[in-house]
């Protein structure tokens, strides 16, 4: 199932609106099927890994430049799950 | 306690010179640290384990030291002496799509098996900075306790610093960039410190770290800022460790280890993640925990592999899996410096 457009423009919308930077920036999607991690959890003693598990990522990206003319690449990530639902929003420090 | 020395001779000479006086500084400091069992040796040369010595390849010394243990027994503590040209750092594949093409990581040094995102043993490194004296500086480190901390955060992120900071200072403590700039940047405020924070951006192209206010992304803070600064420093900006081809003329890491009471740098060696606000999440978190055992009393060695074990269980409470980012993070933040010392002694000398 591939995220629709509804749900596309309400998180483009939070993130206009808590993300102002990112206001008009088109995400890359990407579909991941994330695998259990068993040797994670072997190697924590945190017993059995959850099964299968499908996320989204969403990638906003812009070059910005500091006052002392350096370019820096700022990305925000936004993930999401099988209900296109955000589960976090992390950006490039 | 196992600790194992390791660098290469040729690698070492071809950066520092002579190495004579630093092996000299290395000899004194393992007789003074007698409560430890502590092992020195050169991959690249014969030596007491009559193991074969190997080229300068990361793959080839993580190797040597898997040897080395089976001969010696478990290494907890492992010190690398030098910087990418004398013991390079892992190039694995990043998780993240993002700018970088590979994350230079320790972490497969830290780890016995093929796992490398979870570590098994402490792992630190001294860079070169193309001094020999540099080295041997790190490992006669002292500082007096001063029960004061310092932070600076870029304005967008000062509640997620706030967040990370209330673990060792009172959050309004905190200085912002803007307004804090590199001119405005005060020498003392790092100066008789036990904890120095920084969530500010860094570039692999620039020795500076910024701030940054909407789309405004003023320079924080320079090399030239750090003068006569003291404690332990992690910093979570992009690149906060990135070495290869730096000196301490440019880049602030080294230069905060050039310094004669900055105890130890963590950071990261790429680009790296954070939230704007808490929940603490990536880079966040794991300077929060790092700073947490710290401030128990643990050495920088074990309160970063700790940090490590922490952020991961958290993370997989949280959602059940390291996501990419996740995984990013525990691979890329370094500790340059003497993994043994702790912050919190009265007085941390060797």
């Amino acid at each position: 199932m591939t995220i629709d457009r509804q749900h596309l423009d309400k998180i483009k919308q939070k993130i206009a609106d808590e993300y102002p930077e990112f206001k008009d920036i088109e995400p890359q999607i990407s579909e991941k099927r994330i695998k259990p991690q068993e040797s994670v959890y072997e190697k924590l003693d945190m017993g059995v890994p959850k099964q299968f598990i499908n996320v989204y990522r969403l990638r906003f990206e812009r070059t910005v430049t500091t006052t002392d003319k350096v370019p820096i690449e700022r990305i925000l990530l936004v993930t999401l799950d099988e209900n296109f639902e955000i589960i976090k929003i992390a950006e490039s420090r | 306690m196992r600790m194992l020395i390791l660098s290469g001779n040729d690698a070492l000479r071809e950066q520092v010179g002579d190495i004579r006086p630093l092996e000299q500084a290395i000899m004194q400091y393992i007789e003074a640290r007698c409560d430890y069992e502590i092992s020195f040796c050169y991959y690249d040369t014969p030596n007491k384990y009559r193991i074969k010595p190997v080229a300068r390849e990361a793959k080839a010394i993580r190797e040597y030291i898997l040897r080395v243990e089976k001969k010696w027994g478990e290494i907890d503590f492992l010190l690398l002496l030098g910087g990418d040209g004398v013991v390079p750092f892992f190039r694995l594949d990043n998780p993240c799509d993002d700018g970088d093409e590979n994350v230079l990581s320790d972490n497969p040094y830290a780890s016995r098996d093929d796992n490398f995102i979870i570590p098994e043993r402490v792992c630190a490194r001294i860079p070169d900075n193309r001094s020999g004296d540099f080295i041997a500086r790190q490992l006669t480190k002292a500082k007096s306790f001063h029960n004061k901390s310092f932070g600076l955060t870029a304005r967008v992120w000062l509640l997620a610093s706030e967040n990370v900071y209330r673990s060792i200072g009172k959050p309004g403590e905190l200085k912002i960039s803007p307004p804090v700039t590199e001119e405005k940047f005060r020498a003392d405020w790092l100066q008789k410190r036990d904890y120095l924070y920084f969530n500010v951006h860094g570039s692999k192209a620039s020795a500076n770290w910024y701030g940054q206010d909407a789309g405004d992304y003023p320079v924080a803070m320079a090399p030239r800022n750090v003068m006569g600064a003291a404690g332990v420093v992690a910093s979570e900006s992009c690149y906060g460790a990135y070495i290869i081809g730096k000196t301490q003329d440019d880049a602030i890491c080294l230069k905060f280890l050039a310094e004669k009471e900055i105890l130890g740098f963590c950071g990261s060696t790429t680009i790296a993640y954070g939230p704007a606000a808490p929940p603490s999440g990536e880079a966040d978190l794991l300077v929060k925990y790092f700073f947490e055992y710290l401030q128990q009393g643990l050495t920088l060695g074990e309160s970063l592999k700790n940090a490590k074990l922490d952020f991961a269980r958290k993370s997989l409470r949280r959602r059940g899996f390291l996501d990419d980012d996740d995984q990013k993070t525990l691979l890329q933040f370094v500790l340059y410096g003497d993994p043994m010392l702790c912050a919190l002694d009265e007085q941390v000398r060797v």
